[in-house]
């Protein structure tokens, strides 16, 4: 009898605290529209599509994955820096560890919001180039992980840094890396060592949505993004309480 | 309520304690001041005592669940208003109180029910960027109040008011103990402690060097003598021994036949005894 109470207990306690994500995200999406986040995305993603639509033959398919892997990647990348910077500035993160809401709930509430805008930009730079001649799955899914992966890492560079300019810095610093697999992409370079680097999986998935890709890559793909989230959301997480709340274990 | 027994704290890469085996305990319903000058340690205190510091030694206990018992509905039970305003500034008044809404797991308070305690209710869709600074701890204020938290946490809650608001403020805290909530005041505001204080802690250098009520503070330290200033062809004025007051002739023919300019009697002030227990001003 109690187990079941307590079962239930915790159901309602789960379904309580996803609410409390689900109201978080929300908020967040309204900061973006604030802090002119998501103007600036929409900007970027209809100079990428004007590029396709004025330059003859941009449109092939590395050129397409290249400027949609990049827009999710980079952009989640700038962003998380500008939404902690903001409320490092203010001081807000001060006022949230006095809180209930839990870390995985700001992590994921900014991560989320800002994949949902990425993903926005990117089905519609697809489709402005394509039309409907896509895998509108695995371009979701790309986008999405890829979308997720960079904004951990993101938010793993900016936690240590105070002003935009020190965190523009670090941006060749961790982008550098994981841009090499391009070389693959444009058949410049191969080497087994691409398969070590996350973005390797996500430019294969977004090559899958306008190209057949191998079984074997794309389960690679899923299974190194996967572990590549879990393992930056790890770091993030801790990053969060040690330097962006400045709560340390108790 | 509170209890903290042999609490110290050094900061990493310091090798001078923050803050040096502090005892004292937080009754309910009681405000307790921890006064001391910058530096002296009040806010690291503070700060372990919220959670937001870890690696201290000694023991904490809040409710009789020590700080480590304790899990997220911490910060359901207990309010924090900082010294420095850390408002959302591209939301308004309202938003930033509607935000702050969403964490909680107990029922919240109306955002323009508070606004409206602080006057704040015609400035309630206003971006908080075009805040005055005054508004903007006002803001902080309330949004400690936001949870109905059973222990508050406030820190200089009246710095950077007009003596209308921050009179404002203090009944609002007064109101607060009314309802039984437990709150523990840091602040160098000595006016403050002395109207609010059920007791108050003296801290510098880390350490606490006396505990009491202001009351009985001022009259320890005090100088049992009245003061009395009158006209005598040109202002004069005189010490009396308050003890048997009323037999001393001196003093009753003065206040007979003389037009009296003032009667004081010479109780120290707060700010008196800090300087003469602690030997420093709090500036």
């Amino acid at each position: 009898m109690s187990n079941s109470i307590n079962i239930v207990i915790r159901e309602q306690s789960v379904k309580y605290e996803i609410m409390k994500l689900l109201k978080t995200i929300l908020w967040d999406l309204k900061f973006a529209i604030r802090y002119n986040i998501i103007t600036v995305a929409i900007v970027i993603t209809i100079l990428y599509t004007l590029i396709f639509k004025i330059i003859p033959g941009a449109a092939i398919t590395e050129v397409l994955v290249t400027f949609i892997f990049s827009d999710p990647t980079m952009l989640g990348f700038i962003f998380i820096g500008a939404m902690v910077l903001f409320e490092k500035d203010a001081n807000t993160l001060q006022a949230l560890s006095v809180t209930p809401l839990k870390p995985w709930q700001y992590l994921w509430s900014k991560a989320i919001a800002l994949t949902l805008i990425a993903l926005f930009c990117s089905v519609g730079m697809a489709f402005i180039a394509q039309g409907f001649n896509f895998n509108l799955m695995y371009l979701i899914t790309a986008t999405a992980l890829s979308s997720l992966l960079f904004v951990f890492i993101g938010f793993i560079g900016i936690s240590r840094v105070r002003t935009f300019n020190q965190y523009i810095i670090l941006i060749p610093l961790f982008m550098l890396p994981t841009i090499l697999p391009l070389a693959d992409l444009y058949n410049l370079a191969r080497s087994p060592f691409f398969y070590l680097i996350p973005t390797h999986g996500s430019l294969i998935l977004f090559k899958t949505a306008f190209e057949d890709e191998s079984a074997w890559n794309i389960i690679y793909a899923f299974a190194m993004l996967g572990v590549s989230i879990a393992v930056t959301y790890r770091i993030a997480e801790k990053h969060y309480l040690v330097y962006i709340s400045g709560k340390t274990k108790r | 309520m509170i209890k903290v027994t042999n609490l110290s704290f050094t900061y990493h890469k310091s090798s001078i304690p923050a803050v040096k085996n502090l005892n004292f305990a937080v009754n309910d319903g009681e405000i307790f001041g921890f006064l001391g000058p910058s530096g002296a340690g009040k806010s690291t205190t503070q700060n372990i005592l919220i959670g937001l510091l870890g690696g201290y030694t000694g023991e904490i206990s809040v409710s009789g669940k020590t700080l480590q018992q304790w899990n997220h509905s911490f910060y359901d039970y207990i309010g924090v208003c900082f010294e420095l305003p850390n408002h959302y500034l591209k939301l308004s008044a309202r938003e930033n109180l509607q935000f702050f809404s969403t964490f909680y797991n107990v029922p919240v308070r109306d955002p323009v029910e508070l606004l409206k305690m602080v006057g704040l209710d015609t400035d309630a869709d206003k971006k908080v960027e075009g805040y005055s600074k005054g508004m903007k701890m006002r803001l902080n204020f309330i949004r400690s109040l936001l949870h109905k938290p059973q222990v508050l946490f406030l820190d200089e809650p009246t710095s950077g008011l007009d003596p209308v608001n921050a009179r404002n403020i203090k009944d609002i805290i007064l109101d607060q103990k009314r309802q039984g909530k437990t709150i523990f005041l840091t602040t160098h505001n000595m006016h403050d402690a002395d109207e609010l204080c059920d007791r108050v802690a003296f801290i510098t250098e880390g350490e606490i060097s006396i505990i009491d009520s202001p009351k009985q503070l001022k009259l320890q330290n005090g100088k049992r003598v009245v003061k009395v200033e009158y006209m005598n062809g040109s202002p004069e004025q005189r010490e009396f021994e308050m003890d048997l007051i009323g037999e001393n002739n001196d003093f009753l023919n003065i206040i007979k036949d003389h037009r009296l300019i003032s009667i004081h009697s010479e109780e120290a002030t707060l700010d008196d005894v800090f300087i003469k227990v602690t030997g420093k001003r709090l500036d």
